[in-house]
């Protein structure tokens, strides 16, 4: 894998907003009411 | 690895300004530190003095410690080692100098408005809404300085500490901005669970993104450096940069296994926790296969040294990480004092060990001479080695005698005369740790404005 600037920095910031969508967003919009 | 015949003359002022940083905090937060071990022996000692009740020193010392001490020495060395790595200079030091001015008036902010009682009451997230807004811009700032040095550098390839750097800065502007709810400038906060939850995602992730990334680039650069040896193996690095973004992010809700979050979510955590044995692998036989057979350049160098045994607390600090997140163990372990002595491997042992290694295997080179004193380095080593070791015996039994005393029934009140006697030695390591920090920014104010040094 070539490790470029882009895949470093982009590659990192898609991982955190999977993350984020998962382990936050998620618990969020299905909170009961 | 750049080498040292090339030519890139630069004055490291940024590199030397975080520098000064990081051996100044050290010492002003391991104070706070000293003072609130203190007031847990005497609490009456400073009653009716509202500016240093423990509920106000215990978050200075936290914060400082993080953001004071040790982010900025890792930030030191990386500001030497990322303009050698991409063989040309800092895009620039100007702006590496007004960061690091900004940086400290943050952490002026911070001692100043912790002891005025403005606080929004979220573990490491109590800072207010002006100083959130200080620390994302300063983070910012060092992400654009790195990045524009890797826009203009000679080397094509990057080399792993490069990537820690990045990712560690730029993905730290982005969850402190979002644990810090800094779009909501009045509480900080979301409301119930969802606060809680959002909480130790980014307060987990000060340690995963923040001083993890840091210390791996650092160890990184130091260990080949000091063993005049290759790294061992390019795909264990790949595996361990991407493991650790990957599973490190979300684990945080092991913090949280006592409260009504949702139960899919607590597994994730758990089972993740457990998974990063794969990135703390990766990364250390990395440095140790690196390091095979050359543990004597290691002893040698008193930089090198401070980092490996910075190494060997992470593996330390892992292993109980796991195992702490699991259900059984932290029925026993949890909201007591063990946690306090896993904090102390992780963030002194592991993280602060290489923020300083990192500084003296870094100083000698940005100023041409060597260290005022390697005694005085190796005499802090052994202080901080000692400290840290017997914060951690100490704290470790106290939490088991707690827990175990509430499992069994009993209330809170009548557990502190049983561990009175490890608060007092706890109060006496700190004061170990603080004169170490004294006799540290010592050595390293003298190492940067002295006419000469000594190498032994």
């Amino acid at each position: 894998m070539k490790m470029t600037p882009l895949a470093v920095v982009v590659g990192s910031l898609l991982i955190l907003a999977t993350i984020v969508f998962v382990v936050i967003l998620l618990p969020y919009v299905h909170q009961p009411d | 690895l750049a080498t040292d015949n090339q030519t890139l003359e630069s004055t490291y002022a940024t590199a030397k300004g975080f520098a000064l940083t990081s051996g100044f905090w050290m010492m002003v937060a391991t104070f706070f530190g000293l003072l609130g071990a203190t007031e847990l022996v005497a609490p009456d000692l400073t009653e009716n003095m509202g500016g240093i009740v423990f509920g106000r020193v215990r978050p200075t010392h936290v914060n400082l410690v993080l953001f004071g001490f040790v982010t900025p020495g890792l930030l030191s060395a990386a500001f030497y080692f990322i303009p050698r790595l991409l063989r040309t200079r800092l895009f620039s030091e100007r702006l590496g100098i007004f960061t690091v001015a900004a940086w400290n008036v943050a952490l002026v902010g911070v001692i100043a408005s912790l002891a005025a009682g403005f606080t929004q009451g979220r573990e490491y997230a109590e800072l207010i809404w002006p100083i959130d807004i200080m620390v994302v811009a300063a983070f910012g700032l060092v992400f654009y300085n790195f990045i524009m040095t890797v826009k203009n550098r000679q080397e094509p390839i990057l080399y792993v500490s490069v990537w820690y750097v990045l990712a560690g800065t730029i993905l730290t502007a982005c969850t402190f901005a979002l644990g810090n709810v800094i779009w909501k400038p009045d509480s900080g906060a979301l409301v119930g669970i969802h606060d809680a939850i959002l909480l130790w995602f980014y307060g987990h992730n000060v340690f995963g993104l923040l001083l993890t990334p840091l210390s791996a680039a650092v160890a990184y650069y130091v260990i080949p450096r000091a063993c005049r040896a290759p790294l061992y193996s390019h795909t264990l690095s790949l595996l361990g940069f991407w493991a650790l973004i990957v599973v490190y992010t979300h684990i945080g809700t092991h913090h949280l296994l006592q409260v009504p979050v949702p139960t899919w979510l607590k597994v994730v955590a758990i089972v993740d926790s457990v998974a990063m044995v794969i990135p703390v692998m990766a990364f250390l036989i990395n440095i140790w296969y690196t390091a095979k057979g050359k543990l004597g350049e290691i002893h040698a160098d008193i930089g090198a040294k401070f980092v490996f045994t910075g190494t060997i607390m992470y593996f330390f600090v892992s292993i109980q990480g796991s195992l702490m997140a699991l259900p059984d163990v932290q029925r026993v372990t949890h909201f007591n004092n063990w946690v306090v002595a896993h904090a102390h491997i992780g963030v002194l042992g592991f993280a602060g060990m290489i923020a300083l290694g990192g500084l003296y295997y870094t100083i000698p080179k940005i100023t041409g001479k060597p260290l005022y004193s390697r005694f005085l380095a190796d005499f802090q080593y052994w202080m901080v080695l000692i400290g840290m070791v017997g914060f951690t015996v100490v704290l470790t039994i106290a939490g088991l005698i707690q827990g175990n005393a509430w499992l069994n029934g009993e209330t809170v009140y009548r557990v502190l005369p049983e561990i009175h006697v490890y608060y007092v030695v706890r109060a006496g390591l700190g004061l170990l740790i603080f004169s170490s920090a004294v006799l540290g920014l010592y050595n390293i104010v003298r190492s940067l404005f002295g006419k000469t040094g000594v190498s032994s």
